[in-house]
């Protein structure tokens, strides 16, 4: 069944914003211009999530990462106000530095192995893509809320989405756990360092600290 | 379901329940001895549960309970529980040169859902349960790398792993999606029926491409291995000690799990893949060793090479390959951990370094054998733990006919005598400084006795590896 050229050039046209945009991502040496651009990228994502009958995932698409996620990315940044000196990608590597796969020879090894890897699997892909039947999903209720949740939750001793799903919750535990522990030690060696400095000895010149230490 | 149907789940669950309680009784405890005594006693009441407890095979929902699975299982638990032990000292103060840890709670908690991660990596019967095991295998020790408070190694030990294990995390997704679109499953029974019915697919070939990929990079076999190094120095020794040892076995599961069952009718094409890689991490693990003088950096380099002894297992065919690995694993398990105790000891004075071994020989003579046995038993010397586990993984490869890639193997471990007899120089022959006595604690004694004896145990008595190839093997 052939796909109506409403959809074909809307797909391809969100193709290539998110090509685009994603490339300026890479590509833009200001991290705030960089967050901005992935939110463009996002818009089309979602764009062919409601092409592909997935509504509900598109809708998230940009409730999630556009709205909060991207933003906690702006406050991240701002917070931490990087500015890229002159001669210095955003990343933190010189350009052109010797040794390593920094700039231009680092880009140019990148370029190869893709280049290779397209040419090895794009015909592949494209004449498996082809063999694909494009008729519209008859599943009544696909992509509604309804069914995802039922998905997700329905018969939880047998559905097999539930071990992924206890999976994920203890991802999330671990994260807290790590960003809390990190956060905190901040907190208890500012403490710690407080109490080191009201000691007389650490006024003392580091010679005389050292004379005054038992080996 | 009725109760008594969740038995098998048991040893899971408790993991789940023995992790969030250390997690809550260091909210009330001060000094975290309370911690570490729930940890140590659960870990070790979930072995004898795994090893003694129900033999009964189940499925929930594509989370398989398997003899297999409770093999490996009780490998991860194992190796936690000497983690525990090992990174006791370094919570005291002045039990380690190179700054105490802090927070010993959420450190075991840690350690704790990374093995509920592993142990869901291995139970997967589906490719997203695979995927999310992996992911929680890894992230814990992501913050776990980064531990040691005010030290810049450590810190770029964590944002080393973090980049890295992101990026590999991508990849192996990348794979799944590949494997996913060619053949339109995610559970293990599908996509082996799939796998048989077009093994030539490209999407196929695509998706197991990248997640070898992935793969590898946690494995760090080479050339995907130039995290390991850095991560290795940077981090805490248990935490080094913890990656070489439970994390490693974790990474072996995970490519036994996918291309010993669903995968495994592409397997013989995969042979000069396994082959090169193997190879290439022998070589490049046994060089990059000759010349380390960080005890954590010689365990990084000795590590990737026997990864490199690994792969040849998966070469071989089924059963045999993965009782090989899982003996492996076992004999690597404790001569590293015989290892680190040692480093732990000699480093609650110095850094724990190459010259740090200077003079060991007097200072503990004791401490100086288990050293000795440890280096001999990585090299491959046959009355230790080290050569019955080579010798199964060199011939589970030679039964299918891979006689020139032994060969190199053979000749890589006569090479790796080279740099383990370095080791033993240094406790022996170098001068040594002035450095007092070495005394050891109680609970050390106990384990560097359990540790040695283990050495000698595995490697002349064949029971315990037969006991593994038969529950592995199944």
């Amino acid at each position: 069944m052939p796909v109506s050229p409403v959809v074909e050039i809307t797909f391809a046209l969100s193709a290539l914003v998110i090509l685009l945009s994603s490339l300026a991502v890479v590509l833009v040496k200001n991290p705030v211009r960089a967050t901005l651009l992935l939110i463009v990228a996002f818009i089309p994502t979602s764009l062919v999530y409601i092409l592909l009958q997935a509504a509900f995932v598109g809708i998230l698409q940009i409730l999630v990462y556009a709205g909060a996620i991207m933003m906690l990315f702006t406050f991240v940044i701002m917070m931490i106000n990087p500015s890229p000196k002159d001669g210095e990608s955003p990343a933190g590597g010189s350009e052109g530095g010797e040794g390593g796969f920094s700039g231009m020879r680092g880009a140019l090894i990148g370029l190869l192995v893709v280049g290779a890897l397209g040419a090895l699997l794009l015909p592949k892909v494209y004449h498996a893509a082809s063999q694909v039947s494009v008729a519209p999903v008859t599943k009544p209720g696909f992509g509604e809320l309804s069914s995802i949740s039922a998905l997700l939750f329905e018969d939880p001793a047998n559905n097999p989405l539930t071990v992924s799903f206890e999976l994920i919750s203890f991802l999330i535990l671990v994260g807290i756990i790590a960003a809390l522990n990190f956060s905190r030690r901040k907190g208890a060696e500012a403490r710690m360092e407080n109490s080191i400095t009201t000691r007389p000895t650490e006024a003392l010149p580091i010679l005389q600290r050292e004379a005054l230490e038992p080996k | 379901m009725t109760l008594a149907e969740f038995t098998p789940l048991l040893p899971d669950l408790l993991l789940l329940a023995l992790a969030l309680a250390v997690l809550k009784i260091d909210l009330w405890s001060e000094d975290g001895e309370a911690g570490f005594h729930l940890t140590w006693i659960g870990l070790a009441g979930l072995a004898l549960l795994l090893a003694f407890g129900s033999r009964s095979d189940a499925v929930f929902a594509d989370y398989h309970i398997t003899a297999a699975s409770r093999v490996w299982k009780l490998l991860f638990t194992l190796a936690t529980l000497a983690t525990v032990f090992l990174s006791r000292p370094y919570f005291r103060a002045g039990g380690n040169a190179r700054g105490t840890l802090a927070k010993s709670g959420a450190f075991f908690g840690l350690l704790l859902l990374c093995m509920q991660g592993m142990f869901a990596l291995v139970s997967a019967g589906n490719l997203i349960v695979f995927y999310l095991g992996l992911e929680l295998a890894t992230m814990p020790i992501y913050a776990l790398a980064a531990y040691q408070p005010r030290d810049a190694d450590s810190a770029e030990a964590g944002s080393k792993y973090v980049l890295m294990g992101g990026f590999s995390s991508a990849l192996t997704l990348f794979g799944i999606s590949f494997l996913y679109g060619a053949t339109g499953s995610l559970g293990f029974p599908a996509l082996e029926a799939a796998v048989r019915a077009a093994p030539a697919d490209p999407a196929l070939w695509g998706g197991i491409f990248f997640l070898l990929g992935g793969l590898g990079f946690k494995l760090a076999m080479a050339p995907l291995h130039m995290w390991a190094p850095d991560v290795y120095q940077g981090a805490p020794t248990p935490v080094m000690a913890f990656l070489s040892v439970a994390s490693k076995a974790a990474a072996v599961a995970a490519l036994a799990t996918l291309f010993l069952s669903p995968l495994n009718a592409v397997r013989p094409d995969l042979a000069p893949c396994f082959a090169a890689a193997a190879v290439l991490s022998m070589v490049a693990g046994n060089l990059g060793a000759m010349r380390q003088k960080d005890l954590r950096r010689f365990v990084a380099y000795s590590s990737v090479a026997q990864v490199g002894y690994m792969l040849l297992a998966m070469l071989g065919e089924g059963d045999g390959s993965r009782a090989a690995l899982v003996y492996n694993l076992v004999t690597y398990g404790v001569t590293g951990f015989a290892l680190y105790f040692i480093m732990g000891v000699i480093g609650k004075e110095g850094p724990e370094t190459m010259s740090g071994l200077r003079g060991l020989s007097r200072r503990h003579p004791g401490l100086a054998v288990l050293l000795v046995l440890c280096m001999f038993s990585l090299a491959g010397v046959p009355p230790l733990a080290g050569f019955l586990g080579k010798f199964m993984l060199f011939s589970a490869a030679a039964a299918e006919g891979h006689y020139l890639l032994v060969g190199i193997a053979v000749a890589n471990a006569v090479v790796s005598f080279y740099y383990y007899m370095l080791v033993v120089k240094e406790a022996y022959i170098a001068p040594p400084g002035e450095a007092a006595a070495i005394r050891l604690r109680p609970l050390q004694i106990m384990v560097l006795w359990g540790l040695g004896l283990a050495l000698l145990v595995l490697g002349v008595c064949p029971a315990p590896a037969d006991w593994l190839a038969r529950a592995a093997g199944n």
